[in-house]
Order: structure tokens, then sequence, then C-alpha cells
């Protein structure tokens, strides 16, 4: 059984609103120019607070300081609840009211958003109530009782995930222009301080000519898996001359536990049947590598294949 | 089935899939539900932080060894160890306001939610500006358009209805967008997402050049 009504059918559940927030919401509420703007921006800050306090918790990476709630210019210049999700987009926390037992959604909201969440903010309580999760609309006012349980999210967030592996060929010559492909992060902001000690060390072991200066460029992917551990994905390219791009391939976990999942392999494919090399987690493996030459123009796919599932994405040098 | 069941059903299911799975999200959230009505409970100004802290707690600790002890459903229900772990969180903020309200001849804070209570007299030394200075520069720059770019950027076969228009209309105290689709006869998805797609990108932009994000 994976589908749960709560008895009294209502599925709404309550969380607590910190009082750091209020003084942040005081904060932002202050920049603005009259007493109804700065109400709006109060809820807001507050619904947006809590929402990313909860699915944080819950092991939602989220990018607040990116949202545009957070922003002082947008904020002000629009009726804004976003929170920003890292890699899917803007989740809005649209406000209810229980007057009308009903939500509202801001016409600046309507577009550009990958769900909606029913929020409640109670101020006197400190608590806000979500209500509910519609992963769009296409109204300004949606009755409550039109809304999915809340934790309907997660299984959209992760059916969005999943969408983003699919994504169309990565173009690697574009990192070395600085042109980094959405989905792809900074290694430093995924890896820990100890993983980060062992990224790269492989690269000295293709033989490289140290007279000529090289290239290089590397970033990392999130990438999860519905019944384990997220892991990291690095890549790190380095162009040694006009036709010589050396890349490195590494996999990080990022769950609990420090070591990768034991069988958990990581290969690159030239076609989809054909592994042109392969490394495999043994017990108590930190990390995995690969290192591979190719020539620009040339396509090859990383697999990461774990018990019942896999990753793939297509790679052009 | 009684809660006491079904919250044990639950707790067991959450933590046959790992960290951060949509499946022990999604339980762990009904867990929460189900949990939150039968907390411990009291007029505290510290209860939200220390039940925000509660909830912490419970993720990391529910069916893993995380910052505490794991739980341990022979020993007590979902509610009894929350509950012990809340009371002791409330305990240690009464422990530290009053530490500090020693060490300091100052005012309490404000119950949660009632900020404007809080009595703080650095507030009344640094006067508010008259006109906040966020709304003040946006206006400028957009009245300005220095480049031109706001007044070309228009919905199309509309250069009435440019970027620079809608940016100083939906200034606070903005028109609402009813009142705009009926000024200028189009729908407010057509407004709303010309604003989305072309204008916020545009304040966005101003933003981080004048330093504010």
């Amino acid at each position: 059984m994976t589908q749960y009504t709560p008895a009294n059918g209502n599925s709404r559940f309550d969380f607590p609103i910190s009082q750091a927030a209020f003084e942040i919401a005081r904060q932002f509420a202050q920049q603005q120019p009259n007493p109804t703007k700065a109400a709006q921006v109060q809820r807001n800050t507050l619904a947006v607070w809590a929402v990313n306090d909860y699915l944080q918790m819950l092991g939602v990476p989220t990018n607040l300081p990116a949202s545009d709630s957070w922003n002082p210019i947008v904020r002000t210049c629009a009726d804004v609840a976003d929170l920003e999700i890292l890699h899917l987009g803007k989740l809005e926390c649209c406000r209810v009211s229980l007057a009308t037992q009903s939500c509202q959604i801001p016409p600046e909201a309507w577009g550009d958003r990958i769900g909606y969440l029913a929020v409640h903010v109670d101020d006197a309580i400190a608590t806000a109530t979500i209500f509910g999760f519609l992963p769009q609309v296409n109204q300004e006012v949606i009755a409550l009782n039109a809304w999915h349980p809340p934790e309907r999210i997660f299984d959209h967030l992760h059916q969005l995930q999943h969408a983003s592996k699919t994504t169309p060929t990565t173009r690697l010559s574009e990192w070395l222009t600085g042109q980094i492909t959405v989905g792809w992060q900074a290694v430093e902001s995924l890896l820990n301080p100890q993983q980060l000690s062992f990224a790269f060390r492989g690269a000295a072991t293709v033989e490289a000519d140290v007279a000529k200066p090289a290239v290089s460029s590397e970033q990392a992917k999130y990438i999860t898996f519905e019944q384990h551990d997220p892991i990291a994905l690095v890549v790190k390219l380095t162009q040694r001359d006009q036709l010589t791009v050396e890349i490195l391939l590494q996999v990080y976990p990022l769950g609990r536990s420090s070591y990768l999942e034991p069988g958990l392999s990581l290969a690159v494919m030239e076609s989809a049947e054909t592994p042109l090399l392969e490394a495999q987690a043994q017990a108590n493996d930190d990390y995995l590598q690969l290192v591979f030459q190719g020539e620009p123009g040339e396509t090859f796919a990383v697999r990461i294949t774990i018990v019942g599932d896999h990753y793939e994405e297509w790679f052009v040098i | 089935m009684t809660d006491l069941q079904e919250l044990r059903r639950l707790v067991i299911q959450a933590c046959q899939h790992p960290v951060g799975s949509p499946l022990r999200q999604r339980y762990l959230t009904q867990v929460i539900r189900l949990v939150s009505p039968n907390l411990w409970r009291e007029p505290s100004p510290y209860y939200a932080d220390a039940l925000q802290q509660t909830w912490v707690y419970f993720c990391q600790n529910i069916c893993d060894r995380g910052t505490g002890e794991r739980y341990n459903p022979d020993r007590s229900s979902v509610v009894t160890w929350l509950n012990y772990y809340l009371k002791r969180r409330l305990q240690d903020f009464h422990i530290y306001a009053q530490q500090q309200q020693q060490r300091y001849v100052s005012p309490r804070p404000g119950r949660s939610g009632e900020v404007s209570d809080t009595f703080d007299p650095l507030d009344q030394v640094a006067a508010e500006p008259d006109v906040p200075p966020i709304l003040e520069r946006v206006w400028a720059w957009a009245q300005a358009d220095a480049t031109g770019e706001l007044c070309q950027t228009h919905i199309e076969g509309r250069p009435d209805v440019s970027c620079q228009v809608l940016i100083l209309r939906r200034l606070p105290p903005e028109t609402s967008w009813k009142d705009l689709s009926t000024e200028f006869g189009l729908p407010i998805p057509t407004l709303s997402s010309f604003y989305q797609r072309k204008c916020l990108p545009r304040l966005r932009k101003f933003g981080e050049s004048e330093g504010y994000v």
C-alpha cells in the first residue's frame, strides 16, 4: 500500500515558524513602501522559510538565497513566495484563505514554477499549515479540496529529477569557454572537504606534456535514485592540445554513508551496449574514477548502475 | 487500525527507504501529520523554535543513529520520544533566556509572532527613511531607461505595453493585474507571462548591477 489518506480526509499538517524567520520577515517588510505590501512580503517570507525548513529537513536540496522571494528588487516588484529547489526550479508557497477555504495564486506565479504548495501562515502561533500540493495551476483561485495531499510533492520532485536525467547531450567543449550546462554545478558545492581532497587526484595518471599549458574545467552533478542514496558525478576535462582532451570521471556518495554502495558501477559507453571502460565499487570504496582521452567532436555516455536503477548521460567532447 | 498501530506501520515503512528518497519523505510527512496534534504544547516564546528542532531531531534519528540515539519503538511511542526531546529543548531555551536576562538588563523578547511587541531601544534610534531606497531606485532606473531597452521590449504589436510601462505600473502601490487587463484590453496571462519572461529578468539584472544580490 503506497497511497495513504488520513482518517478524517484532511491532509494538512502544521509546521513551526522559528524566531529567526520573524526577524528576517520584519527586515524584508521594512523595505516596503506601504503597509499592504509590507504585510504581503511578511507573509511570503514566513511561508517560504517554513517550507524551506520542512523540505531541507527531509533531504530536499534547496537554494533559498537564489529565490525571487529573497531578492530585494523582485519581491518589491512582484507578489512572489517562491523557493528555489536545487537544479529543478521554483516552488511557489501560495496564500490560503481560511474564510473562503481556497488558495490564491498571483498571476506573477502562473508560469515558471515546478509546483505549488498551499500554505497558511498564522503569525500569532508561529505556525505554517501546509494544505496541499499541485504540480501546475490554471486558475487564480483554487478551492482547498481540489489540492493533492502535500506529500505528493516528493514524487513530483523525483519525477522531475528523473526527467532531467534524460537530458540532451551535454556539450563539454562549452565548459572550456565558461558556459556551464544546466544541472551542473561547482564541485565544491557538492563534495565535502575530505572528498575534495580526492578530487582530480587521478588526473596525473594520464601521461601529460607538462610543458604545454592545459585548459581545464570541472563540474559536478547531483544524482538521485528512487531506492538508493544520492551520489555526485564529477567530470573534469583538460584540453591537452587541439586533438586531445583528457576526461576524468568520479563518483562520490552523498548519502549518510561515506562509502559507495558495493556493486555500484561506473562505465563509459561508446554506444548503448558497449562499455569502453568500467569500474565497480567494492566494500569501503569512498569514490570511483575512470580516466580516458578523446578527440573534440567524439561522443560518449556515462552510465552509473546500481541495483534496480541506473543513470545515463551522453556527452560530446 | 488505531493511530498507534498506524504510526508504527508508517515508521517501519519510512525506514525501509533511504534518506532523501521520495518514499521516506512521504511516510515521514504522514508521521508528522499524525504525531503533531499529540505533541506537548505550552505558551512559551521559544515553542516554535523548540518544535522545529524537535522535527529535525525526529528526521535524523527515527531510522538511524544520527545526532542522538536511534528511536527504539520497543521503549516508547514516537509521541513520548519526541515530547521528551521537546520539553528538554524548551527547558534549554528557558535557561538560556534567563542567563541572558541576568547578563544584560534588557526587555524580554516578544512572543513568537508578536514581533512588533519587541521593544528594542536601538530600533528607536535609527529612523526609517521616508521612501524606501529600493523603490526609488527601481523607479528612477525604469523611468530613465538609459539604453532604451525597456521601451523597446514590448508585447508583440503593442508598443504601448512595454517593460517600462509594466514595471512602473507594478511598482507599489501597484495597479492590479485585473485593472491593467481592462486598460490595455489584454488577458491577464498575456500580461503576467510577459512580465515574468521579459521584465523580471531585467529587474534581477538591475538588482545585481546595483549590488542588491
